[in-house]
């Protein structure tokens, strides 16, 4: 375009300016508007699906991860938006999160599983020295929840409520140690010797024998006994037999697969 | 806290490999299958706690909060024992080691009398069992109820069949006719005499000594 010369070449400049800035305006108004529709009618599309499936959502493990991951894959978090709902839902202003927790009730469900977590972890890290395999862990929820018939979880339900737990900073994590995955409860670490024993003792039922670590590890006995001592004494995670044929025995608890009928387990 | 979930198992898989774990040699003894431990129905119809199958369970553990919560399985334990087999008094020092809940034969292991002792010594603190007489530590009287609740079983027992104002015999109480459908039938007289020390502390009930031959006997108010 030629530059015009003179006041009239400015104010036709400044008419252009104005005519693109409102056509850009429509464009993004409309942009927005069919964002917003599209949104919306995205949304619609989800509650109606999340309330259509909700208790499949609920009592199927298979459907709920595959729902979870759909989630992912289109940048949603159940979670993560009923976390932020909540936060702000007591002032009033209820977002995506509000509908979410109301439609599904699925972050309710983690919560309450992350708290029975807690309650299983807690009362019995007396007797485990907070350390529990992730199976029995499942299986301590199922009862204390009523059985399977009450909705099956998973291990993977528990690793996620576990993330819950994290803003909480009470040192939940898991942990896979020779191939099993455990939850440590308390926020501290275990030693390579102690991970090596959890091993060991996996492979027979939680037994340690002072000469079968030495057989299977190669360690001097001052290191075989060290560290049996310490899941004992500094750990919690030991339990020590003296009436053992062969001597002192020490049993790791995490390891022992041991479960009484439904009642009792929640108790104690 | 992420460390943790990173550096020592991370290095225990390295470890566990450099270490070689040796397979064991066939002269030794390998190591005995994992056995599941569950709960054990005895002869009486008692249902032993997985627990009970736990070898270590019958040594008294080392560290402090494992050892708490340990002594807390087995008042638990043996008082849902005594109360199922209806067992009033345990000897410690007895042949047959104080009592079946306190042996395990199937994994031949026993709870012996010095840590028995340990286990009544903090049941005694919390009310649980007594020594009788006092001041041994060979016979206990096991309270799977307290001698209160007891005293209030036995007076709930009289009003509901219009005994106030009757005298009783002990043995009436514990071993009459009536009683044998209750649950303190049987009880033995130093058990009776303390449940009933509560309930004359109440002023529910007098005791009258000298009844001749029938020896002492109670008036319920």
């Amino acid at each position: 375009m030629r530059k015009g010369a003179g006041i009239s070449a400015l104010s036709r400049h400044a008419a252009t300016n104005s005519s693109y800035s409102a056509l850009s305006n429509t464009i993004s108004a409309s942009q927005l508007s069919t964002l917003e529709t599209s949104l919306s009618s995205f949304k619609a599309a989800l509650l109606a699906f999340a309330s259509a499936h909700r208790d499949d959502i609920r009592s199927d493990p298979a459907f709920r991860h595959q729902f979870q991951k759909m989630c992912a894959a289109i940048g949603v978090d159940p979670l993560a938006a009923t976390g932020s709902g909540s936060g702000s839902g007591s002032s009033g202003g209820r977002g995506i999160g509000g509908w979410w927790s109301d439609a599904l009730g699925l972050g309710e469900w983690q919560y309450e599983l992350a708290v029975q977590v807690v309650d299983i972890c807690v009362s019995t890290r007396e007797r485990n020295g907070g350390l529990l395999a992730i199976d029995e862990l499942v299986k301590r929820l199922t009862s204390m929840r009523g059985g399977v018939g009450a909705g099956v979880v998973t291990a993977e339900d528990v690793s996620r409520s576990l993330i819950l737990l994290k803003p909480l900073c009470a040192g939940y994590s898991t942990h896979t140690i020779g191939g099993i995955k455990y939850v440590r409860s308390i926020p501290r670490e275990l030693d390579t010797d102690q991970s090596l024993l959890l091993i060991l003792a996996n492979d027979t039922g939680g037994k340690l024998t002072e000469d079968t670590v030495k057989a299977q590890t190669g360690w001097s006995d001052v290191r075989v006994r060290t560290a049996m001592d310490d899941c004992v004494m500094r750990e919690g995670l030991g339990w020590i037999d003296q009436q053992a044929p062969g001597g002192r025995d020490v049993w790791l608890i995490a390891a022992v697969d041991m479960s009484d009928r439904d009642k009792g387990s929640t108790t104690r | 806290m992420s460390s943790f979930a990173t550096s020592p198992f991370a290095s225990t898989s390295s470890q566990a490999t450099s270490t070689s774990l040796q397979p064991l040699n066939d002269g030794e003894k390998s190591p005995s299958p994992p056995t599941p431990l569950r709960p054990v129905i005895s002869s009486t119809g008692f249902e032993y706690p997985a627990i009970w199958s736990f070898p270590p369970f019958f040594t008294i553990q080392p560290n402090p909060s494992t050892q708490t919560h340990q002594i807390q399985l087995w008042t638990a334990l043996i008082l849902s024992w005594a109360q199922h087999d209806r067992i009033w008094e345990i000897n410690v020092d007895a042949a047959d080691g104080g009592g079946e809940v306190f042996w395990n034969r199937t994994i031949s292991r026993r709870l012996l009398p010095a840590s028995i002792r340990a286990v009544l010594g903090q049941m005694v603190k919390d009310g649980q069992a007594v020594p009788e007489p006092a001041k041994q530590t060979s016979t206990y009287l096991l309270y799977w109820r307290r001698p209160e609740e007891w005293g209030n079983l036995i007076y709930d027992w009289i009003s509901d069949n219009g005994m106030t104002n009757t005298i009783l015999t002990f043995y009436e109480i514990t071993d009459g006719d009536l009683s044998h459908t209750t649950e303190f039938r049987e009880m033995p007289p130093n058990i009776l005499r303390r449940a009933l020390d509560t309930l004359i502390k109440k002023g529910k009930a007098q005791i009258l000594s000298g009844l001749g031959e029938a020896g002492e006997g109670v008036r319920f108010l």
